[in-house]
């Protein structure tokens, strides 16, 4: 590692300023904690289980590699709602489907084939060759126990709102039964699901960790199991999960499905910033960092020329409006804020050009994705937008919400300085508090003005992009947007097979821009970094890493 | 002596009391709902918030909840975090760590400020007094992080020798953020002891320890040293005290999963137990560290008796 000192010095410097305006200015940091298992003084690469002769072949198997990761809330794949678990748990755990990223399908998991006349009545037929990573064998009452245990609000687990349109959670979210009735395993391999309304998209849906199957003796003591948990994925648990350290899983060789991971083992390393872990990659000390830090893209191209890769995810970063407001009941109010913001120039200055500019709700990188699906009323239009403002008696003062300490202050500004400068207003003011306080606003219909949120897809489909934000019925609507033709086409999308749903989903989002409950900023790309010892990245809507098919190159 | 120490071990039982009370209260202020939160720009179902308010008694009035905390503490019981981990396993991982952080910070510490600030003081005025004062100034005014960010880079990234982040190599890797957390210390350390130590030397034992005919080292050793080190003890105690808490940013920087970290994660994630647990022991830690260094002046001064 060479440069020449002028470059270095200069690295230093305008690394040292943006780590100091991000820790003391903006007072983020990443929350979860760790260490990471390295010396510096110790020369050779991260290494250990190396004696694959796969690797010799072809290079496409065998191997180890390390990667970065938060510390995870959970490793319970029924809690686990955050990206940090399901890292890990997408790869100890197989669900009844996975998915196929380039295709955008559901393909057989455990469930080797699944059929629905009505898409409300589904059957799914499991393979008979699946295990647990302790030998037990995977049934289908595998899954009903899982999905009971879930749903019951006992337990308390974060995905439990996932099973809403499953016949029956009402009764278990009220304590009168603690089994799900739409839940059914008539024999070892068959799996039966009853849906309350028709949804198309089940099998997408079903690939989330939080559908899992889970061995009996998870049922025994959950805490414990959580600290090493048994699944039926890809890649077992290699020892504990030591907390804001290390998580180490190895390749489960009697793993029955398609694709079985390529590396013999992979080792996260947990870390508390990000900005460490990529220095740390610099160093030779960390194989890959999926998600490199905004203060550090200028320097990426320089520090990694042939090891950086951007990936296009289906996150979205919106500014929702409170529609309940009078200033903000107009939708042409809400269509010429949304004219008034360019967003290459904010992209541009701030993100580097790293994002890609949002001109739909729905992500291009789904199917249903149309890049320009918004037309005009995402174009930056400074003059029509004025007009439009000023025709529709858009307010004259009006304050930008968003939560602080997340590194959202520097765009929300210029957000607001491109109100001010382009629409015929008095004052723009911004405003950023604490994240909880904040969302009791938002939740309780009792924001200002428009607020930042964002959107990170669980599973792939357009129904996960749009329904949970704008139904009338949808707990995390904070828009107060609420109309029947939406909910009606939404559910006509829902009812659809999925080849039909496609020009559903997109008639359900044309009403959207029509209304425009919230302006869709940007989908986030994502940045990663690797060392050379890697290679066939790639990476999924959610934005995780797809670690199953990385191939270690060299020891 | 001895039963100044049991006075002292007695007057701990109220600190801690009202410590504890002031810190829940202080969490319990903090705005907003942290189980809606819980769930990022996602919160959970509403039946699964609600049994996890329960749960933590988050409903309950502040003195309520309080009492609900005392009386598993009472029990051996000192919560956990929202995600079910217990507060105990958490200290017990990470004290550790943070111990260890501020064992070699105070070692770095005493070893070069003593040695700096003693010959600062003995060769006065001289080259190697302005150059442990400018030196001194010169740490004392670069940021924490700037230094933490230099020792990194030049240390951990272009020359190898230690590593970058993480506590995988053991002492080597306490070293760089020892010597960060130790920085700004170090240098106050030496000035301290450069001021008392020339003050002291002029005093007039030292002058007839000198006249008597007594080498210089013992003179400076034995006589002098240990009346201008009071001060420094005190500095140092303090400094030890707030070290264990107050290590946030160079445990963070460094990635070292030490108790500074916990207690910010848990602040803002406002998890009252997690934060009246680590901070009660801290505060704990400085006030024995207090009655430590109290009774280190009776062995350093014998005109200081307790009663």
């Amino acid at each position: 590692m060479y440069r020449n000192p002028y470059e270095t010095h200069r690295t230093l410097h305008k690394r040292l300023r943006r780590w100091h305006d991000t820790v003391s200015h903006r007072n983020r940091f990443t929350l979860p904690m760790a260490f990471t298992a390295a010396s510096a003084l110790v020369l050779s690469a991260c290494g250990g289980g190396d004696d694959s002769p796969a690797a010799d072949e072809g290079g496409s198997e065998g191997g180890s590699f390390t990667v970065w990761n938060c510390e995870p809330q959970s490793l319970t794949p029924g809690d686990s709602s955050e990206v940090c678990g399901a890292r890990v748990l997408e790869q100890v755990f197989t669900g009844l489907t996975e998915m196929d990223y380039e295709e955008m399908e559901a393909i057989p998991g455990v469930a080797e084939d699944w059929e629905s006349e009505d898409n409300v009545s589904w059957t799914f037929t499991l393979g008979e060759d699946w295990t647990f990573h302790n030998g037990d064998e995977v049934t289908a009452q595998s899954f009903v126990d899982a999905f009971n245990y879930t749903v019951d609000p006992d337990n308390a687990q974060a995905n439990a709102e996932y099973y809403e349109n499953f016949v029956g959670y009402d009764d278990v979210v009220d304590g009168e039964t603690d089994e799900l009735e739409g839940v059914s395993a008539p024999d070892d391999y068959t799996l039966e699901i009853e849906l309350e309304e028709p949804f198309g998209q089940l099998p997408n849906m079903l690939s989330l960790v939080g559908f899992s199957p889970l061995p009996e003796v998870a049922f025994d003591d959950m805490d414990a199991f959580e600290s090493s948990p048994i699944g039926n994925g890809r890649y077992q648990m290699d020892g504990d999960w030591v907390h804001d350290t290390e998580i180490h899983v190895e390749r489960y060789d009697d793993w029955p499905g398609e694709n079985p991971g390529l590396a013999d083992n992979i080792e996260w390393k947990i870390y508390s910033d990000v900005s460490t872990a990529y220095m740390d990659v610099q160093a030779g000390e960390l194989d890959i960092l999926e998600d490199v830090p905004p203060e550090n893209i200028d320097t990426m191209e320089g520090d990694f020329p042939d090891t950086h890769e951007f990936f296009e995810t289906g996150t979205l970063t919106y500014l929702g409006f409170p529609t309940y407001l009078d200033d903000f009941a107009e939708e042409d109010v809400r269509h010429a804020l949304s004219m008034a913001i360019d967003r290459e120039e904010i992209l541009e200055s701030i993100f580097s050009d790293t994002m890609t500019p949002a001109r739909s709700f729905l992500p291009p990188v789904l199917e249903e994705g149309r890049e320009d699906a918004c037309g005009e009323y995402c174009e930056f239009d400074p003059d029509a937008a004025a007009d439009l403002y000023e025709e529709a008696g858009g307010p004259s003062e009006l304050t930008v919400l968003f939560n602080s300490g997340a590194g959202h202050d520097e765009w929300v500004e210029a957000v607001t300085n491109q109100w001010q400068q382009h629409l015929p207003v008095d004052d723009v003011s911004f405003e950023s508090m604490e994240f909880a306080q904040y969302l009791d606003d938002l939740a309780e219909l009792d924001a200002a003005g428009p607020y930042r949120l964002g959107w990170t897809l669980s599973y792939p489909s357009a129904q996960e992009s749009l329904e949970p934000m704008y139904s009338s019925t949808a707990s995390r609507n904070y828009t107060g947007y609420g109309t029947d033709e939406f909910d009606d086409l939404m559910a006509e999308a829902n009812a659809s097979d999925p080849e039909d749903a496609v020009t559903a989903y997109q008639d359900a989002e044309d009403v959207l821009i029509d209304a425009m409950p919230s302006i869709p900023l940007w989908f986030e790309d994502q940045r990663v970094v690797h060392s050379d010892r890697v290679d066939n990245l790639g990476v999924t809507p959610r934005g995780l890493l797809q670690v199953e098919r990385v191939e270690v190159t060299e020891d | 002596m001895t039963r100044y120490i049991l006075r002292r071990l007695l007057q701990f039982i109220p600190v801690i009391l009202i410590a504890t009370f002031i810190i829940y209260a202080m969490v319990f202020a903090i705005p907003g709902d942290p189980i809606r939160a819980l769930g990022g720009d996602r919160p959970m179902s509403e039946a699964v918030q609600q049994t996890l308010r329960d749960q933590y008694n988050l409903d309950d009035p502040l003195l309520i909840q309080y009492f609900k905390y005392m009386a598993g503490v009472a029990v051996g019981d000192f919560g956990t975090t929202f995600q079910g981990r217990p507060v105990t396993d958490i200290i017990v991982q990470r004290l550790p760590v943070t111990l260890y952080l501020a064992f070699v910070a105070v070692i770095i510490q005493i070893i070069i400020g003593v040695i700096a600030g003693t010959l600062a003081a003995i060769f006065r005025d001289r080259f190697i007094d302005r150059l442990v004062q400018v030196s001194s100034v010169l740490v004392v005014a670069v940021p924490i992080l700037a230094i933490a960010f230099g020792l990194q880079f030049v240390f951990g990234l272009q020359l190898g020798w230690f590593p970058i982040a993480g506590i995988g190599s053991g002492f080597y890797s306490y070293i760089l953020p020892g010597f960060v957390l130790a920085s700004v210390s170090t240098a106050l350390v030496a000035r301290l002891l450069r001021n008392s130590l020339v003050e002291t030397l002029q005093s007039d034992y030292v002058r007839t320890a000198t006249a008597k005919g007594l080498k210089r080292s013992r003179v400076v050793g034995r006589h002098a040293m240990r009346n201008a080190m009071i001060p420094v003890v005190t500095f140092i105690g303090a400094d030890l005290a707030t070290m264990l808490g107050g290590a946030i940013l160079t445990e963070a920087i460094f990635n070292l999963p030490g108790i500074g970290q916990e207690v910010f994660r848990a602040i803002q994630a406002q998890e009252g137990t997690v934060v009246v647990g680590i901070v009660t022991l801290l505060v704990l830690f400085f006030v024995v560290v207090n009655l430590i260094v109290d009774i280190a002046y009776a062995f350093l001064d014998p005109r200081i008796r307790y009663e």
